[in-house]
């Protein structure tokens, strides 16, 4: 049997493997790690740091819909002091990337945070302007272009890493924003993060959320995303990081066919653990069955 | 120790038009289960609904797990329809269940479906010297009480709709049970209101008790932040503990009560 090459590049980060995990799905890899083998994956994009500790949104935070979940954690998390001082040395006992996602109230904290990191032994940075679930910042920032290039451009100047901007689907042109992000300077795009969604409990007519709405994730979104996928790769020349609601090969695979280089998987390890793994078995299974040595010649290899 | 995989439904039994009980086997990959943990299982067959349900331990056997489930939403109403010798997808034991050892007199407090893992709990204690004291509360006719009357040296046994029982709600006749004894834990699991009635009776008396609380879960051990459980200090004057995993079970004078 011949052996395949799975490295891929994006653009200054190299994975051993196409699969990622995506950012709020696995908080530091720490409790994956006693099912899984984290070597087994390509990058684990960390859950959402902030310059100070968040407590997070108060009440319920989840609401399962039709093939698809309603989040609203509101980026719980422990600083990213304490992720300098505590978790990255956990996760270098692995073969994997680390990737540092970061939000900000401010521009300026985003640019603290950049500054920060670049010190760290982190192999990337994921600006992530598209999180749905907090008051300031956010997806503020990711749905206005002029405000996009503003962040974008400043971040670049104060990160010294590789930097992938994460993008939200709740845009009108995510041809427009996904364009700005690459003239100022990103290494590479992810998308999609959630979709703003909202479910109402009809017997106390309430919103299950204590904060109204909050992220759609799961394979609801797929096709949403997988559009968005395309469309972004038609238009802009870095690589894309593809997901939203990849379950399976055959998700995964679409993907990559749309233009991405590498996916990540989010909700889909919460019903199975092991998506990450039989996704990566799965693509190999694929090349082989159709040819392929080499992972990057499936990238955009879309027939029209 | 996580189990992840397939399981084989050994015995599939209708309690009354409300619950229902898997009888599972159990695999030496699951380890030890303590009571009050829980198992993701895979609501259905299909894969939709697309999340597990958290499911708490209501009997463990030499080879076999049992859960008692309430059917509340679409989900719990889809296990319905697996069949009895096929596999159900299911991740465990999770969470931390109840601390035991070593108390001579306890009072296990239940309501509803909540009555479920206590059921484990005093099965797992009945060859033991403890002196068991059970209040079991219902909304209609009781179920799932036969352990508790067969182990416990008092049984009280209320519902709110049930004639031929006590009317009203357990927290009566636990009022009168913690002024005339004296116990080395209670243990308590049954809907938030009823944790919470409970607990306010408990901290006006000096009392500690473990409750079993349960929350909306995802991913069930730790990673995702969508169940949380308020609980006292941290950096902010409370914390937002995780249900799944710093829980299910929470002591009385850690838990903050909204509303």
């Amino acid at each position: 049997m011949n052996k395949l090459k799975m490295k891929v590049d994006l653009n200054g980060l190299t994975l051993n493997n196409p699969i990622t995990v995506a950012s709020g799905t696995y908080g530091f890899g720490r409790e994956y790690s006693e099912i899984i083998d984290l070597n087994q994956i390509g990058a684990i994009s960390v859950k959402g740091l902030t310059l100070e500790p968040r407590e997070g949104n108060e009440g319920r935070r989840m609401v399962e819909t039709p093939m698809g979940m309603i989040n609203s954690v509101g980026l719980q998390n422990p600083g990213i002091r304490f992720f300098i001082e505590n978790e990255i040395t956990f996760l270098r006992q692995f073969d994997t990337k680390i990737i540092a996602n970061i939000n900000g109230n401010t521009i300026d904290e985003y640019c603290k945070m950049a500054k920060i990191l670049s010190d760290e032994d982190v192999d990337s940075i994921e600006l992530n302007i598209s999180c749905p679930n907090v008051k300031n910042g956010g997806l503020a920032f990711g749905t206005n272009p002029k405000i996009v290039r503003e962040v974008v451009s400043k971040v670049r100047k104060a990160c010294k890493k590789h930097l992938i901007v994460k993008l939200s689907p709740n845009v009108t042109d995510i041809k427009t924003i996904a364009r700005i992000t690459e003239e100022e300077g990103a290494d590479c795009i992810s998308l999609i993060n959630t979709m703003a969604g909202m479910a109402i409990d009809i017997h106390n007519r309430k919103p299950f959320l204590k904060r109204v709405s909050g992220g759609l994730s799961g394979p609801a979104i797929k096709p949403i995303a997988l559009k968005m996928v395309y469309d972004v790769h038609s238009v802009v020349s870095i690589p894309v990081l593809g997901m939203g609601g990849i379950s399976n090969t055959t998700d995964a695979i679409e993907f990559i066919l749309a233009g991405a280089s590498a996916v990540a998987i989010g909700t889909a390890n919460f019903s199975n653990p092991y998506a990450p793994l039989e996704i990566k078995k799965g693509i190999e299974d694929y090349m082989r069955h159709y040819g392929h040595v080499d992972f990057n010649t499936l990238i955009g290899d879309l027939r029209m | 120790m996580k189990f992840v995989g397939k399981a084989k439904l050994l015995k599939k039994q209708i309690i009354n038009e409300e619950n229902f009980r898997f009888v599972i086997k159990r695999s030496d990959e699951m380890g030890c289960v303590y009571p009050g943990q829980f198992f993701n299982v895979s609501a259905s067959k299909v894969g939709y609904p697309m999340l597990k349900r958290p499911i708490s331990v209501s009997d463990v056997g030499e080879d076999t797990i049992e859960f008692t489930i309430k059917i509340i939403g679409e989900g719990t109403r889809a296990m319905l329809d697996y069949n009895e010798g096929e596999a159900v997808e299911l991740m465990g034991p999770l969470g931390n269940g109840f601390e035991y050892g070593g108390y001579r007199k306890i009072l296990v407090i239940g309501g509803g479906i909540g009555i479920a893992p206590l059921k484990g709990l005093i099965n797992s204690l009945k060859k033991t010297e403890v002196e068991i004291h059970s209040v079991l509360g219902y909304r209609d006719a009781p179920y799932l009480y036969e352990d508790f009357a067969a182990n416990s040296a008092i049984c009280e046994i209320v519902s709110e709709n049930d004639e031929q029982y006590n009317r009203g709600y357990v927290t009566d006749p636990v009022k009168k049970m913690l002024e005339s004894e004296v116990y080395d834990m209670i243990y308590v699991c049954g809907p938030y209101p009823m944790l919470k009635n409970l607990t306010d009776l408990f901290n006006s008396k000096g009392f500690r008790a473990q409750l079993l609380m349960e929350e909306k879960m995802a991913c069930g051990i730790g990673a995702c932040l969508v169940c949380t459980c308020k609980t006292k200090n941290g950096d902010f004057g409370f914390k937002h503990s995780r249900m799944c995993k710093d829980g299910p079970m929470f002591y009385s004078d850690e838990v903050i009560f909204d509303e």
